[in-house]
């Protein structure tokens, strides 16, 4: 229960922001910033809070009916974060690759599924980190008007490094201006509160 | 209109963010230092010039910060220093012999808790192993023996089961040799894609209670100037950096900044501190030609905050 209870507060007063760039159906820039609730299997360390950040790219190779698949590319970083004792998880920055998989279910709904790996620096030691990334996240279209349109997300990302699982739930509002829609290119804002 | 409203709004949510740091300070920090200067033996070419300075700076300056951040301390301080060698010197605690000062290590549980950071500069000479080469106990003929050395194994040995944090920083040749693997982590010029998948995956332990700093590679020597203007004090290149990088200054003899420089995030940590000397050493980081040395730090997962700020 004594575990329960800060990880309950955290995800309360939690907020994530996320900013993307999507130019036409080929090409996606993300970047997804949120807090992430660390779980230590290793030691009796069981729970700290860290600030993820990804930054994606998704070239979509292959568009078979309503399935997406393609490879993507990511930036990961991991601020460091206080464990105890003056003991700092230590920040992790790196590179990952993976498989992303999209299924639009309908024109108000499609899923998203990446998963993907890589290897990331450890502060300022000259040591490296392996770490494995799922992240799937469901797009409802809720409102659509003129030159913008309204999407509620969920979000469910899980990093995990040795003995380091890092889940962070969220929902958040996507909002898609069309402002150079003549272009074929769409600008998309996803905003959202972790919870 | 709506897009202004729209920017404005994603703005306000990005600046009022927050991350989950909180500050905790150390319940107290035992400040041991070691330093000694070789001229009592009757070698004169291995005499130093920087080492005494280094040792009595970093001392005054934990004094100092944690003075300044309201943390307890005591400190210990191994000096050997200009040509007096005599049985009473040596039989004092603080005469920098290998016997004294492996003595102390040992008893380190005496003055320590779970709340304490061992905090233990040493500098002086390296062996090619790493180790450090202690003062001199020959009475007769005043030479230097292997027995005076006491290498980074044995160090381990010694401070493993130790209370608190132990931290050790070793200006000297081939203190490389203090840095270790961890065995969650990949060491940069040893990964394969097999080893990454071998350490990911198979169980393994991390140590988040001792820290090296070493201010060289394992096969590089570490400098100080071998002379410095007329006024100035002498130190090692990596001490020099890691003094300012607190905040030292070399005329008050004292901290004189208010955050040190080397603080980031509001946080003066092992890695904060390490990065600070990189950026500004005076010597080069990595040079095919001239004199260099590249600062190491242990490679574990953890990394450990001395202030807040």
């Amino acid at each position: 229960m004594k575990k329960i209870i800060p990880l309950l507060l955290i995800a309360l007063f939690s907020t994530s922001y996320a900013y993307s760039v999507e130019i036409g159906a080929k090409f996606q820039y993300g970047f997804f910033y949120h807090p992430s609730i660390t779980l230590d299997n290793a030691d009796d360390l069981p729970l700290y809070s860290s600030v993820a950040s990804t930054y994606d790219i998704e070239p979509i190779y292959w568009n078979i009916k309503n399935i997406e698949i393609g490879p993507y590319f990511s930036i990961l970083h991991v601020s460091n974060s206080l464990v105890y004792n003056n003991i700092y998880l230590r920040e992790l920055c790196g590179v990952g690759v993976g498989i992303d998989l999209g299924y639009k279910i309908n024109a108000d709904l499609k899923i998203n599924t990446k998963i993907g790996s890589g290897i990331g620096n450890l502060g300022e030691s000259l040591n490296k980190e392996m770490y494995i990334n799922l992240l799937i996240s469901p797009s409802f279209n809720i409102a659509s008007f003129e030159d913008y349109r309204i999407n509620f997300d969920l979000l469910l990302n899980i990093i995990y490094r040795k003995y380091l699982l890092s889940p962070s739930i969220g929902f958040g509002f996507t909002i898609d201006m069309d402002w150079l829609s003549s272009k074929n290119t769409t600008y998309s804002i996803p905003m959202g509160v972790i919870t | 209109m709506k897009k202004i409203s729209l920017i404005c709004l994603l703005l306000i949510f990005l600046l009022t963010s927050c991350e989950f740091f909180y500050n905790q300070s150390p319940y107290k920090i035992n400040i041991i230092t070691i330093g000694q200067d070789y001229k009592n033996n009757i070698y004169s070419s291995d005499d130093l010039n920087g080492t005494l300075n280094d040792a009595n700076d970093i001392s005054d300056a934990f004094k100092d910060l944690s003075t300044n951040n309201n943390v307890d301390y005591d400190v210990y301080e191994f000096r050997q220093e200009g040509s007096s060698l005599s049985q009473d010197l040596i039989d004092t605690s603080y005469y920098p012999s290998k016997a004294n000062v492996v003595s102390f290590l040992s008893n380190l549980n005496n003055i320590s808790d779970e709340n304490t950071i061992n905090f233990i500069f040493y500098s002086g000479h390296g062996a090619n192993d790493g180790s450090w080469a202690l003062a001199t106990t020959d009475l007769d003929e005043k030479k230097m023996y292997i027995d005076d050395l006491l290498s980074p194994t044995e160090i381990y040995n010694i401070i493993q089961d130790k209370n608190g944090k132990t931290v050790i920083i070793s200006d000297s040749c081939y203190s490389g040799n203090f840095y270790q693997d961890s065995n969650y982590t990949v060491y940069e010029e040893e990964y394969s894609l097999s080893s990454v998948f071998e350490k990911l995956f198979s169980s393994g332990s991390d140590n988040d209670s001792i820290f090296f700093i070493s201010a060289t590679e394992s096969d590089n020597t570490s400098h100080e100037p071998s002379s410095v203007p007329i006024g100035e004090r002498n130190h090692g290149f990596f001490t020099k950096a890691f003094l300012d990088g607190l905040g030292w200054d070399d005329t008050t003899l004292s901290i004189v900044s208010d955050v040190p420089p080397a603080t980031e995030n509001n946080i003066l940590s092992l890695d904060s501190i390490i990065k600070y000397v990189k950026d500004n050493q005076e010597i080069s980081l990595e040079s095919e030609y001239l004199s260099s040395q590249y600062p190491q730090i242990s490679g574990w997962r953890y990394d450990l905050v001395l202030f807040s700020y």
